[in-house]
Formats: structure tokens, C-alpha cells, sequence
């Protein structure tokens, strides 16, 4: 048998070790994504506001300005934090990372998904016209822990469900469909997204 | 910023740690999104002006979380080696041991994070242990100690694994 030295070894091993161009664009794609998800945030935050000149010269202006901005805030937040969510939710449906999980039973989905720290629900929202459950993987919506289940709508598309624990904080702007009320709606990159409040758990549907 | 070689790269790399092609993936993700998450508010610009090192970094310290959280990970720090002082000369190549597949794929197996780190800087960033002592922040002694360590337990495991081939 062949001998050769271990870095010859290595490299033959890992020349078999490449990105599909598939996932080259989808990594190539990540500097945008996250490049608009940071302008969408950095809408709802004053802290930009610290970075003006704390001269006395601007002191009149920046008391102005803060009143300005947190009256804003104050009314601008729940759309802006939908839109925060939407982008959130799409970037996730985009990057089609590995499922940790690949059935299309959910309780198999719900046995191997230990630590989410709520029971997932089979949602009336979106229901299963939404094609065939693929599996699930954690995700995170606001940096709280969630689950992603993928559903593939034929022709090549997919459509993925996000859901999260409900914090009244976080999310109590949101539409509960319990009680009668319509998910909220956007098209953004060409995607439509709803977000709801259902069972107890906020809820959020990316359809391509 | 980075370059489709780049990337390929740091596939392989994480390749090399993991594995596993899913995994590496996974874990080249998650470093290039903090990569870009960190670029405007981190302090130290060093790092963003090497952006595959920076990533690399991300995707070895990932692993290790990884690791740590499945409990399958004992790390042995690079300052460990300095402990028993031996003799080390420069000609620390690894290059000079010839083996076979299956002789690699046995020494393979038993290799920690660290010395498989060493060895994709050796064969595929074609690094030089003074680069590789610069990029992972350790003493060029420390760093001739480890491969030194490293080359003595590759002759023995050869040994283990070629007596037992004898014994079948």
C-alpha cells in the first residue's frame, strides 16, 4: 500500500470536502441579510443618540431630540419590532440550515427537541396546505429559544413555522388568533410572513 | 471580504474538527453571522483585519462549546507542554513520517482538536510553525514541544496499530 506523509494524507481527505454552489450563495448571501437585520435594529434603539457631540453647543438640540425620539419609540416600537421579527424569521427560512430532526410526525419532532422549554403545537393558522412536514431544528426568535419546522410546498419551494414561547413584554402587540383577532402580515424580500399569537405561543409562517 | 477559496477553506477546516460535512456547515454559518455581528463594535481591529483567522477562531471555539456542552471534550492547554522541559530543535517536521491510509485514519482517530488544527495549518494553509505560533498566539517552543509530543505519540500508536494487524 501507498505510503505518504500525513499532510498528504490530510489533503486527500479533504478534497473530497467542498461547498456546493448551493451553499457558497447561501453563505455569500449572509453579509446582506445581517447588513439589513442590523439597519431594521438599530431603528428601534436610541443608542445612536449617544453618539452625538455632548458639546453645549448641541445640548438644546439632543434634549429635543430624546423627547423626539422616545415619543417615537414609544409608538414606533411594535411595528418596527414585527419588522425586526419578519426579518429575523426570514433570514432563518433563507439559510435552510440542517434540521436536527427529519420527520413528518411532530411528535417525533417534539421527542428529539428536548430543551424547548414550551410543548410546539400543530397550529390552525397554518395548516397543513402548507405541504408536507419535512423536521425541525432550534432556532431563536429575539434571542428566545425556538423551533423552525420546515414544510416542503412542492416545486422546489418550502415554507417554514416558527414558534416561541409567549413573554407579554416582548410580544403583546402581536394579534392572538384565539380571540378572534388576524395575523399580521408582511411581504419583505420577496417572502410573505404572518405572525400570531395562538395557544399561548407566538407563532410566525415565511411562504415563498 | 472573503474569497470562494476562503470559503472552501474554512469548510475543510471545519471538516477537519468535526468530522462532519453538516456540522462544518452548520458551524461556518454561525461564525461568519458573528463575524459580521462583531465587525463594527469590537475593540480589537486586529482580528477584523483577518477575516478568515477571525472566522477560523469562531468555528474552533463553537466546536468546543459544542464539545463541552456533550461532554465529550478534555482540552489540554498549549502552556501544559511547556511543563517537562525537553529537547527541541527546529526541524519539528511532522512531514518526514510516511504511513499508509489506514495507518492514517488510525492516528486520525485518536488526535485532539488542538493537534488537528496543526495539522490543516501545516497541509492545507501550507503554514510554517512560526505562522502557526503568530496565528494561534502561542510560543514557537511551545508550539515545537507540541508537534514534538505529537510525532512521538504517532510512532507509538503506529506501533499499537501495526502489532495488532500482526496479531490478526
Amino acid at each position: 500500500m501507498e505510503r505518504k506523509s500525513i499532510n498528504q494524507h490530510l489533503q486527500d481527505k479533504l478534497d473530497g470536502a467542498c461547498l456546493s454552489d448551493e451553499q457558497l450563495s447561501t453563505l455569500k448571501s449572509l453579509q446582506k441579510i445581517e447588513q439589513h437585520n442590523q439597519s431594521a435594529s438599530t431603528k428601534t434603539g436610541v443608542r445612536k443618540l449617544f453618539t452625538l457631540p455632548a458639546s453645549s453647543i448641541y445640548l438644546n438640540g439632543m434634549v429635543a431630540c430624546v423627547v423626539f425620539f422616545l415619543s417615537f419609540i414609544l409608538f414606533a416600537q411594535p411595528t418596527d419590532l414585527a419588522e425586526d421579527i419578519s426579518h429575523e424569521v426570514i433570514s432563518n427560512h433563507i439559510l435552510l440550515k440542517p434540521l436536527e430532526v427529519k420527520s413528518s410526525d411532530m411528535g417525533t419532532i417534539k421527542k428529539h427537541l428536548v430543551e424547548l422549554q414550551f410543548n410546539p403545537i400543530v397550529s390552525k393558522v397554518f395548516n397543513e396546505m402548507h405541504g408536507r412536514l419535512l423536521g425541525g431544528r432550534y432556532c431563536s426568535i429575539k434571542r428566545a429559544l425556538a423551533v423552525q419546522l420546515r414544510y416542503d410546498t412542492g416545486n422546489g419551494k418550502s415554507s417554514t413555522l416558527y414558534e416561541t414561547s409567549y413573554h407579554p413584554k416582548k410580544f403583546s402587540f402581536l394579534p392572538n388568533v384565539d380571540k378572534g383577532e388576524e395575523p399580521l402580515e408582511h411581504q419583505l424580500q420577496g417572502l410573505r410572513v404572518r405572525l400570531w399569537i395562538e395557544k399561548g405561543l407566538v407563532l410566525a409562517s415565511v411562504t415563498e | 471580504m472573503l474569497t470562494d477559496v476562503d470559503y472552501q477553506n474554512l469548510f475543510k477546516y471545519g471538516v477537519t474538527l468535526t468530522g462532519n460535512e453538516d456540522d462544518a456547515f452548520e458551524l461556518l454559518q454561525q461564525s461568519i453571522e458573528n463575524f459580521i455581528r462583531n465587525q463594527k463594535s469590537t475593540v480589537d481591529k486586529k482580528h477584523i483585519l483577518k477575516p478568515a483567522a477571525y472566522i477560523r477562531r469562531s468555528i474552533k471555539n463553537l466546536f468546543i462549546d459544542k464539545m463541552r456542552h456533550d461532554q465529550k471534550f478534555h482540552h489540554i492547554d498549549y502552556d501544559e507542554c511547556e511543563l517537562e522541559p525537553i529537547l527541541i530543535t527546529e526541524d519539528q517536521s511532522i512531514e518526514e513520517i510516511l504511513i499508509t491510509k489506514q495507518e492514517f485514519q488510525s492516528c486520525w482517530s485518536m488526535m485532539d482538536v488542538d493537534e488537528r488544527e496543526l495539522l490543516y495549518l501545516f497541509a492545507i494553509e501550507g503554514y510554517t510553525v512560526q505562522e502557526i505560533a503568530d496565528d494561534l498566539g502561542v510560543k514557537k517552543g511551545t508550539l515545537l514541544s507540541k508537534i514534538h509530543r505529537l510525532k512521538a505519540r504517532l510512532r507509538t500508536q503506529l506501533e499499537l496499530f501495526n502489532e495488532d494487524r500482526k496479531a490478526i
